[in-house]
């Protein structure tokens, strides 16, 4: 097939005008099949504590349609799990407006599933995310002028944009972050695939696309401190979830709020709602048995074999009593405690951060 | 051309019979990338990650330019240091890694060099040379796989493809970036880390990638990045990068290897910078303590002549100061305003953040 090609290349090429565009190293035919596929999204939610003066929030992004039934994938910094149903609007490439019903949506993985009318759709094939390589070719695509006078109209915003760079790298955004993402609304902390293609605010929501035209990721904006290149929520990652979001299966983020008994057993950074210390502790007493590398116990120098004594003054008699302490404060909070080491009784300041993911 | 490739992917679907409907057409992009994964993949193996504990010496925030918006970034520190580990790279089976002199710079406690394999092993540092932004660590190379890089043989032009490696933020997987060279035999010892030839090249890098290698298609070593640097005469980074090219690192290895510590030259000043919106060479701004004030220099002096060159533009004055040697005598004829004075300055070591 490709000496077929070749043969059918050399035939054409000889058959054209010298200042030809060689062609072959062009992006176009990636853009032309992905665009129209590639929607601008605006919605709104309810209000939330601390923004926006207790108003309506106004949210808006980039969407891509993933199914010929149009099924649009976005971020939930786009359309929030919360969004108000009938609020949802899409803007096609040449100016074209739908509703969009909400179909579903996860903070934990950052994205939402949303839904044009019955019909047919040009839509994004998916792609193998898991095939991808350091250096290999991919885009971004988004379709969001953002900042427009009413949260983000897209007025006159007939094309989409589009960005290519390279696969740069993959690392999960936890071992970065102390904290939260830049961007007010990223909770995505898991792996994620680097490029090169430039992004800016209103591209969330947008694919990576592969070499092939392929939906391999899904943009999010929780940008990492010491890399300042795009990432992208691999495709691995997410269909799974969508995949059922698609079929009906409404399954939404594991709720949080049960409250749990501290089991010794159990490590204390198991518990989610907890500020994270990253130390684990034996199986009776308050002794750490061993630090997680880079975690705030790490960082505070805190060593394995070290007993608790009192974690802000209070005595410590288990590592059930060690957690129910660290659930009283907050990522990011300054605590005192004091070690038995050895011979020595140590007073140390540890500074909790935020559960990885 | 668009209906050509149509054309030819209509050939592709009707001929082979196995495409499907969905894909899209071909681009020799499909082909060009494996090339980049390739060179990737071989310039890895060389690529370690470094965790360096040190005393580093915190170079001062730059001093905004006129014009010139202050550093208000949400963190400053990304001027100064990385958090996470940075780069270096293989280059000989006795244990010789090569990182950025910036990697190291400051009283260097321990080095653990992080392998492609898994292993790691402590390193020492050898040498360095400040003005390459190069240094030189060894390790042990017992119980260890080591992987040299290949070098280039020549240095290579502008418009070739390079790609920046890194071991950082995750030292397992490794980074990548792809840029082409932008230029080469670049000297800037104003604003860049390097302050000989340089290769600029416009991969993006990052803090972590300060001290990885550039590599070419053929994954071969090209030079060392140099550190990221913030400022920039128009305040933000375009995201240009630079790198010490090859022969560069040749020509000091052999000292590098010995232990020696090249240190940068001293740089002369004077201590004056220009009034904005004149047309003649008129001083604008005296530095505290320089040998500009020292010698009486006063703002609003219009300089004439430096020693024997008759000055026409300030680019004449700071040109003939940089050939100067800190120490050296200058004299300036100036007018201040009806008089006509010659002035003595004896020339001083540039301060680091100007």
């Amino acid at each position: 097939m490709n000496l077929l090609k070749s043969a059918l290349l050399g035939v054409l090429v000889a058959g054209l005008p010298a200042a030809a565009d060689p062609g072959v190293a062009t992006h176009e035919p990636v853009v032309e099949r992905v665009s129209p596929a590639i929607v601008a999204l605006q919605c709104k939610s309810p209000p939330r504590a601390g923004m926006g003066g207790g108003r309506e929030m106004s949210w808006f992004g980039t969407g891509t349609v993933i199914s010929e039934d149009g099924a649009i994938l976005t971020s939930a910094t786009v359309v929030p799990p919360d969004a108000i149903t009938d609020s949802i609007l899409v803007s096609f490439a040449g100016g074209k407006q739908m509703k969009a019903e909400f179909v579903c949506g996860s903070a934990e993985l950052e994205v939402s599933l949303v839904r044009l009318p019955k019909g047919k759709y040009p839509y994004v094939p998916l792609g193998d995310s898991k095939a991808l390589k350091l250096g290999h070719v991919v885009y971004t695509f988004g379709n969001c002028q953002s900042g427009g006078q009413n949260g983000g109209v897209m007025e006159n915003d007939d094309q989409v944009a589009f960005a290519q760079g390279e696969v740069s790298g993959f690392y999960r955004i936890s071992e970065l972050f102390e904290g939260k993402g830049w961007y007010e609304g990223a909770t995505y902390k898991g792996a994620v695939i680097e490029t090169t293609a430039p992004l800016n605010p209103g591209v969330d929501g947008g694919p990576l696309v592969d070499v092939k035209g392929r939906l391999v990721g899904i943009m999010t904006l929780s940008y990492n401190e010491t890399r300042w290149l795009g990432a992208a929520i691999p495709m691995h990652v997410l269909n799974d979830r969508v995949g059922k979001w698609q079929k009906g299966e409404l399954v939404k983020d594991v709720p949080k709020v049960e409250p749990k008994k501290p089991d010794p057993e159990k490590p204390v950074e198991d518990d989610p709602d907890a500020p994270y210390l990253g130390a684990t502790f034996e199986a009776d007493e308050p002794v750490i048995a061993s630090i997680v590398k880079n975690s705030p116990a790490a960082k505070a120098k805190l060593q394995v074999g070290d007993k608790i004594l009192s974690v802000e003054g209070k005595e410590m008699k288990s590592p059930a009593s060690v957690a129910k302490a660290l659930k009283a404060k907050q990522p990011g909070e300054t605590i005192t405690v004091v070690v038995q080491r050895g011979a020595e009784k140590l007073t140390i300041k540890v500074k909790l951060g935020y559960q990885p993911m | 051309m668009n209906r050509f490739n149509a054309f030819l992917a209509a050939c592709a679907v009707v001929l082979s019979g196995t495409a499907r409907a969905e894909d899209t057409p071909e681009t020799e992009w499909q082909k060009v990338q494996e090339t980049f994964a390739a060179a990737i993949e071989k310039g890895h193996k060389s690529t370690v990650a470094l965790e360096v504990k040190a005393k580093f010496n915190v170079p001062p925030d730059p001093k905004p330019l006129p014009g010139e918006m202050p550093n208000t970034g949400r963190n400053p520190a990304y001027t100064k240091r990385p958090k996470t580990p940075t780069t270096g790279f293989v280059i000989d089976k006795d244990g010789h890694v090569m990182t950025s002199f910036f990697n190291v710079d400051g009283k260097v406690e321990s080095i653990k060099v992080l392998f492609p394999d898994g292993k790691s092993a402590a390193g020492t540092l050898l040498g360095v040379d400040e003005s390459k932004d190069i240094a030189l660590i060894k390790v042990e190379p017992e119980g260890l796989e080591l992987k040299p890089i290949e070098w280039v043989e020549k240095q290579p032009e502008v418009g070739a493809f390079v790609m920046a490696l890194g071991r950082s933020p995750e030292p397992a997987s490794g980074t990548a970036t792809r840029g082409i060279v932008s230029a080469v035999d670049r000297i800037d010892q104003t604003f860049n880390a390097i302050w000989e030839q340089s290769i600029q090249f416009d991969a993006k890098t990052n803090y972590g990638n300060s001290g990885g290698p550039v590599i070419d298609l053929n994954g071969r070593l090209v030079g060392v990045v140099a550190h990221v640097r913030l400022h920039s005469p128009w305040g933000q980074n375009s995201g240009i990068s630079f790198a010490t090219p090859t022969w560069k690192i040749k020509e000091v290895l052999d000292k590098l290897k010995a232990g020696e510590r090249l240190k940068k030259p001293k740089l002369p000043f004077l201590g004056v910078g220009p009034k904005e919106s004149s047309t003649l060479v008129v001083i604008g701004t005296i530095s505290p303590d320089s040998a500009a004030e020292k010698a009486g220099l006063k703002p609003g002096d219009v300089v004439r002549q430096i020693d024997e060159v008759k000055i026409g533009e300030w680019g004449d004055f700071t040109n003939y100061i940089k050939k100067k040697k800190v120490g050296e005598k200058v004299i300036i004829k100036i007018t201040r305003g009806e008089e006509e004075l010659d002035v003595e300055a004896t020339l001083g070591e540039r301060p680091n953040n100007q």
